[in-house]
């Protein structure tokens, strides 16, 4: 479990095509193994993209799946830093760059959980919500039956 | 919810201090994870091209805002001032009004957010699945074998012992 975040400085006059393009981003965080991932233009005398991350995996195999998107070069294009911005500087940067920032304090509910673990989860429960809310309208060799083949509870019971 | 304060003036140490003090208890954060509405949060001291600095806020959490912060605000009003009343603008957590405006000063949203968890998960739904996931493991095993009927009657018990996490 990782957590990053980067401020890097926008070009000047950047400021509003990056926030048009970031509100307009397809899912570039999909499927990385992403609990939380945030882009935000922020000031603090002068305009940055604030980029934060908690996510499973290897940073460096992560941010260079991230970087990859040729949405995520385009927010970094806005910017004064990675130069020149390509795949592997912006991996680069946002792994070892100037910019990146350390929290001083930090809650986190779910430190040790991975994304698959919890979705594992969510599914079993989803799965049991409705078994229950249809079990008695089942017989017992129904309800036994349709419980075991629940493709949640197979994979809980073949661990 | 992303927010930037500016730091007060000769406060950054004592800013400083509370954060060194929260990193070794969570004796003032319980509350809050008793609330089981956030489910990430982090203060970050940003340096700035300019004085002063600034205290940036990150967090996620379920719920609308205009009744997570009051929440928030009333049951943690000491912490609440311990942070934020080293920033400037800063009202108070009570009244809850002046909080609400406050924050909606200070909140630059979010321009995009993703998680990978499944759709809909609150952080609430989310804790009650992590909860619910070794009971029915403990569940599986206990009925192992079970006849029908036997099994029906374990289920009813079951589901009546776990309904809150369901």
């Amino acid at each position: 479990m990782t957590v990053i975040a980067t401020v890097t400085p926008v070009r000047e006059g950047h400021e509003r095509p990056l926030r048009d393009h970031l509100r307009a981003l397809k899912r570039p965080f999909e499927g990385l193994g992403t609990h939380f991932a945030r882009l935000v233009v922020i000031d603090i005398g002068a305009p940055q993209l604030l980029f934060s991350s908690k996510f499973d995996g290897d940073p460096a195999d992560y941010l260079f799946r991230f970087a990859r998107f040729d949405a995520a070069l385009e927010a970094w294009r806005h910017c004064q830093r990675p130069e020149p911005c390509t795949a592997e500087s912006l991996a680069e940067y946002l792994s070892h760059g100037r910019d990146r920032v350390d929290a001083s304090y930090t809650v986190d509910m779910l430190p040790t959980e991975t994304v698959a673990g919890i979705n594992s989860a969510l599914r079993l429960q989803t799965a049991l919500s409705k078994l229950a809310g249809r079990s008695g309208g089942l017989d017992a060799v129904a309800l036994s039956h349709e419980f075991r083949q629940l493709e949640a509870i197979r994979k809980l019971s073949g661990r | 919810m992303t927010t930037l304060s500016r730091t007060k003036r000769w406060r950054m140490p004592l800013l400083k201090l509370v954060f060194a003090f929260g990193r070794t208890t969570d004796i003032a954060i319980r509350r809050l994870i008793e609330m089981r509405t956030i489910a990430f949060a982090r203060w970050t001291l940003l340096p700035s091209p300019r004085r002063p600095r600034y205290l940036m806020f990150e967090t996620n959490w379920s719920g609308a805002e205009a009744t997570y912060i009051p929440d928030f605000g009333l049951l943690m009003r000491p912490q609440w001032q311990w942070i934020w009343g080293n920033t400037k603008g800063f009202p108070g957590s009570f009244p809850t009004t002046r909080l609400l405006a406050f924050v909606a000063q200070v909140d630059w949203g979010c321009d995009h957010f993703w998680s990978d968890y499944d759709s809909g998960s609150t952080t609430e739904v989310v804790l009650s699945a992590l909860q619910l996931q070794p009971r029915v493991q403990q569940f599986i095993e206990q009925t192992r074998g079970l006849p029908p009927d036997e099994f029906a009657v374990r289920w009813k018990r079951f589901t009546t012992d776990v309904q809150q996490l369901l």
